[in-house]
């Protein structure tokens, strides 16, 4: 058995507290809600903090409120349960809930949670192994080492972003609340990422997401796909959310083609969108936005599946999720 | 029309027959879903397994692993560790005997060879163990294998076996093994300098001959995997002295009284001071029939004096575990036009890893336990077991057969679809029928050749029969369109045997209590395949008494019959036979004492429902009034026997496999949808328990079938040790599932049983690669069947 390394639990009863917490304990503390991610990772000592502060506790966290109408705000402490099974957002977020339900298995998801899933480290199978493994294979810059394992000779860090709910959020032009004692801001999704293996979020480390903002739904349908090997468990290999609104002859009035697990960050394919507006989706113009989307991914031989493979069919599923509003009858 | 030219022996199985003393007839117990003898502490969490055996002043131990596929060792120094708080003990090659030994629990001499030290200056895969720590927590114990530093000198690797087979390839082992046992003929390196562990050669018939009369020869080379058992329960075993000064082991095994010889040799202990005792099992697979914590334990225990815990973690269990090997399998065969299969041949190398345990035997395996599946006039049989520097391949669960049937079967598929003919009835025109002799198993006697296995027994037919029934084989279906979905249908048979002929022998004793119960004690080893509840079903039925009257116990080495363990399919067959046969001496000691009272000749009465019968009917005598009697009446003695049983039979169960896949011909991805199972195992002692070891079985293979592979970088070091990357199928990937038991009674067998926990692992595998051929054209010939092979193949069209 993998042993958890000692740290201190603190229990905040809400989040000014928890905020207070964190401040006082800067980098020495990590926050955890699920731990899902967290403790399997401190078992294999990629993090080692000295301070956990355990978000359960508050009950603001577990909140869902708004309408589609309107948009909603989820608590970041919902479980990825409840996210699948809610019937508003399996109804006008489709995406999200299905995304949500795609995480690993059902008892994960039952204590695993939004704002876990979006904050989830990114992964790479030369880093996310045990201390023992890495110690022999000489440890990579993403943790105690100072080169990348996947490609040698890069600067950089290429662990790759393996939240299915990312992608889908930014499709949906979500954003989440970041509380700080500071003060708090609002912050779209999109730029809660950035281009770093390493360091994959620009939250800063006294900063809390507090929340999940929707914007509405109306005039919006929403697609997840997820590439993986079993019907459970598997991290995605490559997620492709799609949001799309159109008028009512059936033109693309907008859309966001958002690619999952193909970076460090998800990837926006603003060139196939654009391909896409002001055009009706018949199988030529989805697969001239899907063969321009699927240049947007890179894959690298740090995941399951050969990279070969996993850029051979990110077209045939960016143009599945496209399709899929044409089997659904997009225009409403 | 049967194959006509297969001729192999002769004899009469009406003799077996007629051997068969007594029943089949109406049984009250055996052949009842009768709930399992532990099923409530297993299922409510009750601490049964060796992990939870605790013991005052346990120390916990670790292992120091090579980082290194292979190195010697120049130094270590462990004064660091040693110096740690809670730091009991360290031990390294320096402190413990250099014994030869082969890790196989087999029984004795072990058909393996005598590569492996406890401790060795020199270290062959990354896994590999350099150092035992014991300390008073496992957290201390885990600091103190930071503080021991190694100094390595590193030695060429070889990783890939035909690599390993060139002269000049960096050599594994000396070939100048010193035997415990020298002077015996085992315990050899067939090859040294060439890294060969094991070599084997079956012939059959003239082949040249037999092929020059082929009108069509059909050959292809085929791969499997390298794979985990990913036991639920990882190896763990506890060692203590106790109050006689004698080293206890509770451990999680498979072979306690193999463990137990073996633990005596590298410890140079005598048998008589080790006591091995096996509580519940979570899982074998054959990665427990191996000796592998119990000496680390026992040393620590030894040298500090106090009781010692060692398990596996998760990592270790897929970095310096037992595995299945990996098998390059080259087929070549030679039919006529009309289907009549003339000569087969097969020539598996297989990776043994860097230590050769159960090479010789699984490699040969996959030959032996597959080819008689078909009747041939020749057959040609080849197998290498290569070292190289990975971590060790053992035993698993179908032992050589699982990568024998995925070639052969797929094979005999290719064969078929060359002939145009439909792969049922090839097989059925080919494959062995009752009454046949195992053209596998000759053996010289005065100079005659004649094999000595027959099958008495056979139940193919039936499988098919049945199986193609329930599955709906060459009925039409919906095969897709190719946009993309398309499917295909596919089928593959197998065989294995029940037990080793002439290598098992297993039992049990049986004593009266005064209430009429039995205590049960056994050798057989239950590793949660339910071999107790078989048992007690077995002793139950033979004594006349329902299920609650037996109290079963295994195993002790100290109070349980000697036993060569749970592993080739034994338990039901080898030890049940010895079970029936202790409980029928049993129940006439309890007759003669009844026959006493009741003034009735034994040999007339019975026992029905522990209500003792005369040929009058019931007597107001129950068996619990006779052990009265026995224990504080005028027939005073203690009511017990013993019973055991070997035999130089090994029946074979048989099984047909029956698959409908779904292919995305844009992705690659393969879904099974659809399974019929169909086992023939001579008699169901228990309908829900051979049902779930089918089930379980054709779950496993799934994963073999398409997605588990134990992957290494170029180093040696394992790239997936744990289950996000070591891709085990999910319940959510089962397809819908009809398992079929057919029951042709094995007369030599307990209640007419043989075997059924390994066959069903042989079809998943090729029946899978043979619906993807029927689905898509092309033929997939390396295990695991990924999406990425399969777009390969589909470019490649």
């Amino acid at each position: 058995m993998l042993r958890l390394p000692p740290f201190q639990y603190l229990a905040p009863k809400n989040l000014a507290e928890a905020a207070h917490m964190l401040s006082q304990e800067g980098e020495r503390a990590m926050l955890v809600a699920g731990g899902t991610d967290l403790y399997p990772n401190m078992k294999r000592r990629q993090f080692t903090p000295p301070v956990l502060i355990g978000l359960r506790g508050i009950p603001t966290f577990k909140n869902i409120s708004g309408s589609a109408e309107e948009g909603m705000h989820i608590g970041a402490g919902v479980t990825l349960t409840t996210l699948a099974e809610h019937p508003l957002l399996l109804a006008h977020y489709p995406a999200l809930a299905t995304a949500a339900g795609s995480v690993s298995t059902p008892q994960l998801r039952n204590v695993g949670t939004i704002g876990g899933n979006l904050l989830l480290d990114t992964r790479c199978n030369y880093y996310n192994q045990t201390e023992f493994w890495r110690h022999s294979i000489g440890y990579c810059m993403k943790k105690d080492g100072d080169i990348c394992l996947v490609a040698p000779g890069s600067p950089r860090c290429w662990a790759i972003s393996s939240a299915d709910t990312a992608p889908v959020l930014v499709s949906l032009g979500a954003s989440v609340r970041l509380v700080s004692v500071r003060g708090e801001r609002i912050v779209p999704v999109q730029d809660l990422f950035r281009d770093d293996g390493i360091h994959p979020y620009t939250k800063a480390t006294d900063e809390i997401l507090s929340e999940v903002i929707l914007p509405s739904a109306t005039g919006w349908q929403s697609v997840y796909l997820k590439l993986r090997r079993r019907g459970s468990f598997d991290f995605p290999i490559l997620g492709v959310a799609v949001s799309l609104s159109a008028s009512e002859d059936g033109t693309v009035s907008e859309v966001r083609i958002v690619l999952g697990a193909v970076a460090s960050y998800p990837v926006v394919a603003k060139d196939a969108a654009t391909l896409l507006i002001g055009q009706r989706l018949t199988p030529e113009t989805i697969e001239a936005a899907s063969t321009s989307a699927a240049r947007r991914a890179k894959p690298l031989d740090n995941a399951d599946l050969t990279m070969n493979y996993r850029k051979q069919v990110a077209t045939v599923y960016i143009r599945r999720a496209l399709s899929h509003f044409l089997n659904s009858n997009y225009i409403k | 029309m049967d194959n006509e030219y297969y001729e192999p022996g002769g004899g009469n199985i009406a003799d077996a027959a007629h051997q068969h003393d007594r029943q089949v007839g109406r049984t009250r117990v055996v052949g009842q879903k009768k709930r399992r003898v532990d099923a409530r502490p297993l299922v409510t969490g009750a601490p049964v397994y060796a992990a939870e055996f605790e013991q005052p002043n346990m120390l916990h131990a670790r292992i120091l692993h090579s980082p290194h596929a292979h190195a010697t060792i120049l130094h270590i120094d462990t004064s660091k560790a040693l110096a740690l708080a809670g730091v009991r003990a360290v031990l390294t090659h320096e402190d413990l005997p250099r014994v030869a030994h082969s890790t196989a629990g087999q029984p004795y001499p072990e058909s393996s060879p005598y590569d492996a030290y406890l401790l060795d200056r020199r270290v062959r895969y990354v896994g590999d163990w350099v150092a035992f720590v014991a300390a008073e927590t496992p957290a201390i114990a885990e600091e103190a294998l930071s503080l021991i530093t190694v100094e390595y000198e590193l030695l060429p690797a070889v990783f890939d076996p035909m690599e390993a087979m060139r002269d000049g390839a960096p050599q594994l082992h000396e070939p100048d093994i010193t035997h415990p046992n020298s002077g015996q003929h085992f315990g050899d390196i067939y090859d040294a300098a060439h890294n060969i562990a094991a070599h084997e050669v079956i012939t059959y018939g003239d082949f040249d001959s037999a092929m020059s009369e082929a009108d069509i020869v059909v050959e292809g080379e085929y791969s499997v995997p390298f794979i985990s058992h990913t036991v639920l329960e990882p190896h763990v075993c506890v060692a203590y002295l106790d109050g006689y000064d004698r080293l206890i082991v509770v451990s999680s095994t498979q072979v306690p009284y193999h463990t137990r010889r073996q633990l005596a040799a590298v410890l140079q202990l005598p048998i008589s001071r080790i006591r091995v005792v096996k509580p519940r099992v979570g899982g074998g697979f054959g990665s427990k029939q191996e000796m592998l914590l119990e000496p680390v334990a026992a040393a620590l225990a030894l040298k500090t004096r106090q009781p010692v815990r060692i398990e596996y973690s998760r990592q270790e269990e897929f970095t310096a575990g037992r595995f299945r090997h990996p098998v390059i399998l080259r087929m070549r065969s030679g039919v006529r036009r009309d289907g009549t299969l003339l000569a087969i041949s097969m020539h598996s190398i297989g990776n043994a890893g860097a230590y050769g345990t159960h090479s010789f035997t699984v490699t040969r395996s996959t030959g032996h336990k597959t080819l008689c599946l078909y009747r041939a006039k020749a057959y040609l049989f080849r197998a290498d077991a290569v070292y190289t520097n990975l971590p060790i391949t053992g035993a698993m669960r179908g032992y050589g057969a699982p990568q024998g049937f995925f070639a052969l079967e797929s094979h005999i598929d290719e064969i078929a679809r060359r002939l145009n003919m439909d792969p049922l009835e090839f097989r059925r025109k080919n494959h062995v029928q009752k009454g046949d002799w195992d053209p596998m198993e000759m053996v010289e006697e005065e100079g005659v050749w004649r094999s000595k296995r027959q099958f008495r027994s056979c139940g193919l037919p039936q499988c098919l029969e049945k199986g193609a029934a329930a599955f709906g084989w060459g009925q039409p279906f919906e095969r897709g369109d190719g946009k993309p979905i398309r499917r295909g249908h596919g089928m593959a048979t197998a065989m294995q045997g029940s037990g080793v002929a002439s290598f098992e022998l297993g039992g049990a004793s049986i004593k009266l209590n005064e209430d009429g119960s039995f205590n049960v004690m056994t050798g057989a080893t239950d590793i949660g395949q339910g071999s107790d509840t078989i048992l007690a079903q077995i002793a139950a039925e033979a004594l006349g008494v329902d299920m609650d009257k037996i109290i079963m116990h295994s195993v002790d080495t100290d109070s349980s019959v000697f036993d060569y363990g749970s592993y080739a399919s034994s338990t039901t067959y080898i030890s049940g036979g010895g079970v029936k046969v202790a409980a029928e001496l049993v129940q006439k000691q309890v007759l003669d004492v009844a026959g006493d009272l009741l003034d009735c000749a034994p040999e007339d009465m019975s026992i029905v429902d522990s209500v003792i019968y005369t040929p009058r009917g019931p007597s107001h005598l129950r068996v619990a009034d006779i052990a009265n009697e026995t224990l504080y009446g005028k027939h005073r003695q203690q009511i017990m026997a013993k019973g055991d049983f070997w035999t130089d039979d090994s029946p074979a169960p048989f099984f047909a496999q029956f698959v409908e896949v779904e292919v995305d011909t844009e992705t690659g991805r393969v879904r099974v949808t659809k399974a019929v199972n169909a086992l023939d195992l001579g008699k169901a002692i228990n309908p829900a328990l051979a049902s779930g070891q089918v089930e379980g079985a054709v779950a496993m293979a799934l994963g073999y079938a398409l997605s588990e592979e134990v992957k290494f970088d170029d180093q040696g070091r394992v790239r997936n040790a744990g289950f996000v990357d070591y891709k085990v199928m999910s319940t959510l990937d089962m397809p819908e599932m009809t398992t079929i038991l057919v029951e042709d009674t094995e007369y030599t067998g307990p209640f007419g049983a043989k075997s059924a926990g390994e066959v069903p692992t042989n079809g998943m595998a090729p029946a899978v690669a043979n619906a993807i051929q029927d689905a898509l054209g092309v033929r997939i010939r390396s295990l695991p069947i990924t999406p990425e092979k399969i777009l390969q193949a589909l470019d490649e069209l």
